[in-house]
Formats: structure tokens, sequence, C-alpha cells
């Protein structure tokens, strides 16, 4: 192999590791706040140990020291933990979940500034911060250096090797070498009388579960490192009488890397488990490591199944996969106990590129059938891959969503984090976690909906003093909650907190100009005012939230999604925050009109029918019509959005559309169909025309904009948003 | 939860029987099992890779596992670091009332 296929080769495995360490800190986030229900949960404790201990051997594997150093001293309060030697209570849960929150930023920072970077100062001396305050816990060093023999333990691998020398002993037992009389253990005890073994590693991958165990064979295996000063013969006597029995390898001190690359390579099987332990106690560079990892992963490749890192890393675990996979069994209850093994990762932007390709697709699919007019053989045809490529397009989409859950979860330390800073007594409900929305909008919803939690901890919820006193419960409940609504998805941060204060909110819009002095309105209208770009009711601005940059950014991000917030709150029983978001970014189901010069996309969810004739005339004069008896307010597309209207106007009709629970009617010049619409964004030029959400290219190659009715029928409703400028007139986008 | 009590001589002359012991146990789909260790004074290799084989039973089965160790039976483990394998039960210590 050259040396690009082994840089290469470490690139990916790196990238791998850095998605993997992220999911297992989040994962250890998660069970350190479930021990605080059940500190004492072996499976838990088990957990959290095996996870830190993986991202530990994975970073020893990147060399990534900063990571290691630290990961080793929590790993070694965590072996104590599990083992019962240190009970677990709320500080050191909170000390925890800031180790977590560190080895966090260690691992980001090895992404963002490469393995090898320095440490900023800030950094490493929180590093150094935590790791003392994790002393207090830790009973006392020397027994526990004695007990915890851990594995990777780098402290003992130097300390007298320089006077006597260490040697490195691989010993393989052969199965019957019990009925030979022969003991492992004897031979180990035995050679631990020549010497300090400073690290011994029994490889039991082999061993088999109990019932397929035939007790009287052996399986075991074992890696040694003894210091001792006797000399090469006086070592080999030792493996004299085993020899028939056991395979046994001898590295004197000292010796070139290639001999332990050697050693790896013989031993496919425990390959990188035997790099974690040689990398450990220093017998090996790291980058002769790589160099011999990255042969084995690439010739795990290339030969057999492919090795996924994470399987590599299992195996590098210390623990044997069946015990894995048991507790990983255990702690994923529920749905996700179906799709194990049955999920794999693909990367995002191998999506996002099918889903454009998806789109092209759809474009060119509809040009197909505006040149099969006429053919009507042709037509059958394209008419039959237009629904199957609508087929792919609707499966396409469904695999960017996503559950909505994971994002929830992340609240739970939030919430615990800032309850307890606050001390507010806090419970968080979290519902519909498993409903599904595009990974774009989940990613992007993230900051708003964390601001609005924040808000809710800190304006929202009261102190149990205070709600003691108005006759609640001590506890808070917060609700995340999330559901499908037609088309689109509606979450919900709900709290039973002390509502909005009107009078409060309207004071203070009133003495900032954002309400005329004498207006009169409707609490509707003031709960809305929370969003306006400057509003905060904060007496005091916390580091919590607060500010005053909070609720209109919330807004904003909200609507560049397409979305809608809205709120609800009743004064002493809590507040209401809804966000409606669309399912995807990328496709929607459009209708196709014509205006003027212009061809238009309205999505099809908005529309409820639409309507020519007479009427229309009728309305373009008066800006009403009544429908059914309903008077029906009337918007003429073309004007409100200055296009220029064409001589040919034949006959024009009339869209009725739905938003925001309030019916209207559009003007158009012509009705033009159905449609399925790529969304192509538009440029940050036109970002500001807010009644169009952005374009689309139509079979014909004509570009087509895709009218955003909310908020075209809010602008023209006098909303609080000023009306657009012109379309065509280009000095005023720039407004 | 159920207790296998193992021998003070856990080595080649007993595993067997003592798979046996740990099968039968196991098969009765108990809420968990004990493995009660603290009589061991003797363990050799074909001893401990019992234990190393029940662990993985126990885990591939779903079934908790604890393994209360006697001092001899702790300090090879700890010699073979395998500690990580278990969860280890250390009994409390006896406070001297008398």
């Amino acid at each position: 192999m050259s040396t690009p296929d082994y840089s290469e080769a470490i690139a990916k495995a790196l990238v791998t590791f850095f998605v993997e360490a992220t999911e297992m800190l989040e994962q250890m986030e998660q069970t350190l706040l479930a021990l605080e229900d059940a500190p004492r949960d072996p499976e838990l404790l088990n957990s959290l140990f095996r996870s830190i201990h993986t991202i530990k051997g994975s970073a020893g594997l990147f060399g990534m020291a900063p990571i290691v150093g630290f990961t080793h001293e929590v790993e070694t309060l965590l072996d104590q933990l599990r083992s019962g030697r240190v009970t677990m209570d709320g500080s050191l849960g909170s000390l925890l979940l800031l180790c977590c929150d560190h080895v966090g930023t260690l691992v980001k920072l090895a992404r963002e500034d490469g393995v090898d970077a320095e440490l900023p100062p800030k950094v490493s001396s929180k590093s150094d911060e935590l790791l003392s305050a994790l002393q207090i816990y830790l009973p006392d060093r020397t027994h526990q250096e004695k007990q915890t023999q851990s594995p990777l333990s780098q402290d003992n691998a130097s300390s007298g090797a320089s006077a006597t020398g260490v040697w490195h002993i691989s010993l393989r037992f052969h199965k019957n070498c019990h009925e030979r009389g022969i003991d492992p253990l004897a031979t180990i005890r035995y050679l631990g009388s020549l010497g300090t073994l400073t690290l011994s590693e029994t490889i039991d991958e082999s061993v088999p579960t109990l019932g397929e165990l035939d007790p009287e064979k052996c399986y075991l295996g074992f890696e040694l490192r003894l210091a001792t000063a006797v000399s090469r013969k006086d070592l080999e006597g030792a493996f004299e009488f085993i020899e028939d029995e056991c395979d046994v390898r001898l590295i004197p001190p000292r010796a070139a890397p290639e001999e332990y690359i050697e050693l790896i390579q013989s031993m496919p099987q425990d390959s990188s488990r035997l790099g974690e332990i040689l990398l450990a106690c220093n017998a090996i560079a790291e980058k002769d490591l790589h160099r011999a990892l990255a042969v084995h992963h690439m010739e795990s490749i290339d030969s057999d199944k492919p090795k996924p890192l994470g399987e590599v890393l299992i195996e590098s675990n210390l623990v044997s996969p069946a015990v894995v996979d048991a507790a990983l069994r255990k702690q994923t209850q529920g749905r996700e106990k179906v799709e194990e093994s049955r999920v794999f990762r693909v990367q995002a932007e191998k999506l996002d590129a099918l889903i454009d390709l998806v789109g092209e697709l759809v474009i060119v699919c509809a040009a197909a059938r505006n040149q099969a007019e006429g053919n009507p053989r042709l037509q059958e045809t394209t008419q039959h891959m237009g629904r199957l490529v609508e087929e792919i397009r609707n499966n396409s989409l469904s695999l960017r969503m996503v559950p909505i859950g994971e994002s929830f979860a992340k609240f739970r330390r939030v919430v615990r984090d800032i309850a307890n800073s606050l001390g507010k007594e806090v419970r968080l409900e979290i519902e519909g976690g498993d409903t599904e929305l595009d990974k774009l909008v989940v990613e992007k919803i993230g900051d708003p909906l964390m601001h609005l939690v924040r808000n809710a901890l800190d304006h929202g919820l009261e102190t149990p003093a205070e709600r003691e006193a108005a006759g609640k419960p001590r506890e808070c409940r917060l609700c995340l909650s999330a559901q499908h609504d037609s088309g689109s998805i509606v979450i919900r941060v709900s709290e039973d907190g002390r509502g909005i204060d009107a009078d409060r909110v309207l004071a203070k819009a009133k003495a900032k100009g954002l309400v005329a002095a004498d207006a009169q309105p409707s609490l509707d209208e003031i709960h809305a005012l929370i969003f306006e770009p400057g509003f905060s009711t904060a007496e005091s601005v916390t580091d919590i939230s607060g500010r005053g940059v909070g609720m209109d950014v919330v807004r904003q991000n909200v609507e560049k999604l397409r979305g809608r917030i809205s709120i609800r709150s009743a004064r002493g029983k809590g507040t209401d925050m809804e966000i409606r978001l669309p399912l995807t970014l990328a496709i929607i189901d459009g209708f196709l009109v014509r205006c003027g010069s212009a061809v238009l996309a309205i999505p099809l969810e908005n529309i409820e029918e639409c309507i020519s004739g007479a009427m229309v005339e009728h309305a373009e004069d008066s800006g009403v019509i009544s429908q059914r008896g309903v008077p029906l307010p009337i918007l003429d597309v073309a004007k409100t959005l200055g296009i220029r209207s064409s001589a040919t106007t034949a006959r024009r009709s009339i869209v009725i559309v739905k938003s925001e629970g309030f019916r209207s009617g559009l003007i158009v010049d012509q009705l033009l169909g159905e449609h399925q619409t790529v969304i192509k964004p538009l440029g940050k030029v036109f970002s500001k025309i807010r009644p169009i959400s952005g374009s689309t290219i139509l079979g014909t190659g004509e570009v087509a904009l895709i009218i955003d009715v909310n908020e075209l029928v809010r602008c023209a409703r006098g909303g609080p948003r000023a009306p657009p400028p012109p379309l065509d007139t280009p000095s005023a986008m720039t407004a | 939860m159920v207790r296998v009590v193992l021998p003070e001589s856990l080595t080649i002359e007993s595993v067997s029987a003592i798979r046996h012991l740990m099968l039968d146990a196991m098969s009765e789909s108990p809420p968990g099992l004990v493995l009660d260790g603290l009589a061991v004074e003797d363990v050799d290799g074909a001893g401990i890779q019992l234990l190393l084989a029940a662990g993985k039973e126990a885990a591939q089965r779903d079934l908790p596992l604890v393994l209360e160790a006697s001092p001899a039976l702790q300090s090879t483990i700890d010699l073979l670091a395998i500690g990580d394998r278990f969860v280890l039960a250390h009994p409390i210590p006896q406070e001297s009332t008398e």
C-alpha cells in the first residue's frame, strides 16, 4: 500500500471518529441524566464507562493526546463508580456532565484545528480544573492504581523500565493445553515472579459463551509487558515447558516498531485490540500504529466484508461484542430495538445531491410531458414516467426525514442546568418525539427552539415559592411536543408558568413607540408584540435569555424555514408557543398561474378552489365578492406585486386561498394547472421580497416565482409588515 | 436473583460441574444471576475462562450478572486486568459490632 492510501484511510476513519465521539457524548449525557433517578443502576454505569473508554481508545488511535489524557482520568473515576467504590451523587453528576462537555470541546478542537494542534490555554486550564475536581472523588490514589490495572494506564509503562528493560510477551494458548497439564495462569504468575508485570491484557475474544464452552479446552491469550533484568535465555526458559502448547512471541526491550507491526499483522483477529494495548504502553509510536492499522483496515475491506470503524472500536473496547450488544439492546428500548443492524449511515451531502438530482428529474419530466402533446403514445409513457418520478421524489424526500426526538432529548440537559441555576423545579415532558421532518428543518429549528425553552425557563416559569403562593404545585411543567398537521409539522413549547403580563407588554411597547399611545390592541395582538424587533420585557437582563435580541430573531428564523410562530398565553396559567413548519424545504406541490408577464406558483396546500366568470369582473372593481353568502376579500396579484399587466388579459380567474385560517381570493390572468415544484432559493438580493418564497424552473425552461400566500395576504391586510417593493424596480430591492 | 455458589477450588477439576450448575440456573430465566465467589481460594486458567464464558452467556441472554469475588479471586482478576468484564460486587465489610 502506498502512503496516500494510509492517509486517506486515516482521514476517513477520523471523520467517523468525530461523528461517533459526538454521538457517544450525547449518549453519555442522556445516561448521566438517567442516573440522577437511578444512581446505582449497574447497566447505566457500565454504559458510561464503555462510552468514555471507547472515546479514549479511538482518540488514542489517532494520537489525540489531550483527549486521551483527560478521558483517562474520567474513565478511572467511572470505573470506581462502576465497582461501587465511589457513589454517585448530584454534584458528581454535574461534574461528570461538565466533563462530557469538555471532552466535546476537545473533540471539536481536534476536528477544527487538527489533531496535533496545541490546546488554547483557556481549554487546557479548564482540563486541569476539572481534573483536580475529579481527584476529590477518587478515594485514594495509591489504592486505586493498584486496583484498576487500567488496560491503558500509561503511568507505569516507563517507570522502572529503563534500568531493567521491558519485554513484550504475547501468548496464545492452544486448545488442549489443559489436558497436558498446563495452566496459563501458572505461567503468568511465574512470569510475575521474574520481574514486574507492568501490563497484562487478557485476550478473551475467542472464549465462547457458556453454552458453547468446552470448559476443559483453553481459549485464552495474553499480552504482557514484563520489566525484568533476566536475560533472554532465562526468559525463554520460562516457556520451555509450554512451547508445544502455546504460541509464544517475545519482543525484546527497545525493539524496532517493525517487530510490533509484524506482531499485529500476525494476529489479524486481535489487531486493533493489540494496537491499542501496544500504543498504551508506549511500545509503539502512534505513527507506526496508524500505518499498521490502516493496512489492517484496508485489508479487511479488500478481503472480506467491509469493517466499519465502529466495529473495530468495539473490538478495541475491551469487552466482547456480545456484551456491548446486550448493553445497547437494553439501553435503546422501544422502537430502536427493531432498527438495530438495519440502519446504516449516509453522508448528508450524498443525500442532498440525490434530492437535487431528483429535482432536476422532475423538471425534465415536466418538459417531456410538454413535448409529448399531440403524441398519445408518448403521452402515455410520460404520464407513467411522471408517476414513477413522483414516487421517487416522495421516497427520496422521506430519506431525509428524521425523528425530532433527538433534538428534543438535548433539551433535558439544558432544562436541568438552567432550572438548577435559577432555583426552579422543572419537569420536562416530551411528546411526539418520533414525529419525522426534514433533517435540514430539524437542524435549523434547534436554535429558535432553544431560545423558546430558555425564555420559558427564565421568564415564564416561577420559583417554587412563587408557585406555592399562587396555589400551584411546586414543580413547573414544561412540555415539548411535535405533531403532523396537514402538510406541516407543529412544534409546541408549552409551560404552566405565570403567563404573559399583557398590561406590561403593552405599556412597554407604547414606551418604545412600537404601538401608538392611544391604540387599543386585542390580546392576541399584544402577545404578538413580543416578537417585534427590540422588544424585551425582562427587567434585568440575565445570561439565560433576555439580551433583547430574542424573540424577533426566533420569528425571523422560523419564517426563513417558511414557518410561522404564534403565541397563546393566559395570565397565571401559562404560555404556549406554537411553531408551524413545512415538512420539507425541497419540493412542494404547486399550482401555476399566469399574472401579466410572469408565471407564479401557488402552494397547492393553500388553495381551496378556483372560480372564473362574471364574478371576477365584479371583484376587480369592488375588491370583494360574495361567495355562497360569505363575503370574500379579493386581491389582484399583479397589482400587489407590481407586475406589469400584459395586454392580452382575456378572462381572468380567482384562486381562493386559505392562510392562517383566513380565506381570500387572488385574481390571476390564467390558470395553468398543477406542477411539482422544486424550490430553488432566491439569491440574497431578492430575500427581502417577502411574498416570494423561492423560484422554480418549469418544463419550458421558464422561471416561475413561488408565492408565499401567508405573507402576500398579510401584506394586503396591512399586517405588521410593510408592503413589498415592486418587483421590477431594481432600486427598491436594496432597500 | 439466583445465586450460584462457586466452590473453594475453581479449577480444571471442577469447571465442568460448575458449568452445568450455571447453565441450569440461567435456563430458568431468573431476573439476575449472582456468582458467589466469596469462598474461592484457588483459581486457575480454566476457572477464569469459565467466568469469562459465563459473562458472555449472561450478556447474550440479557441477564444481569454480578460476581462476588473473594480476595484470592479478586487478585487474579486484577492480575489479568479483566475487572471490566464483570459487574463486581464487593461484600460490604462487616462492621464489627461486638
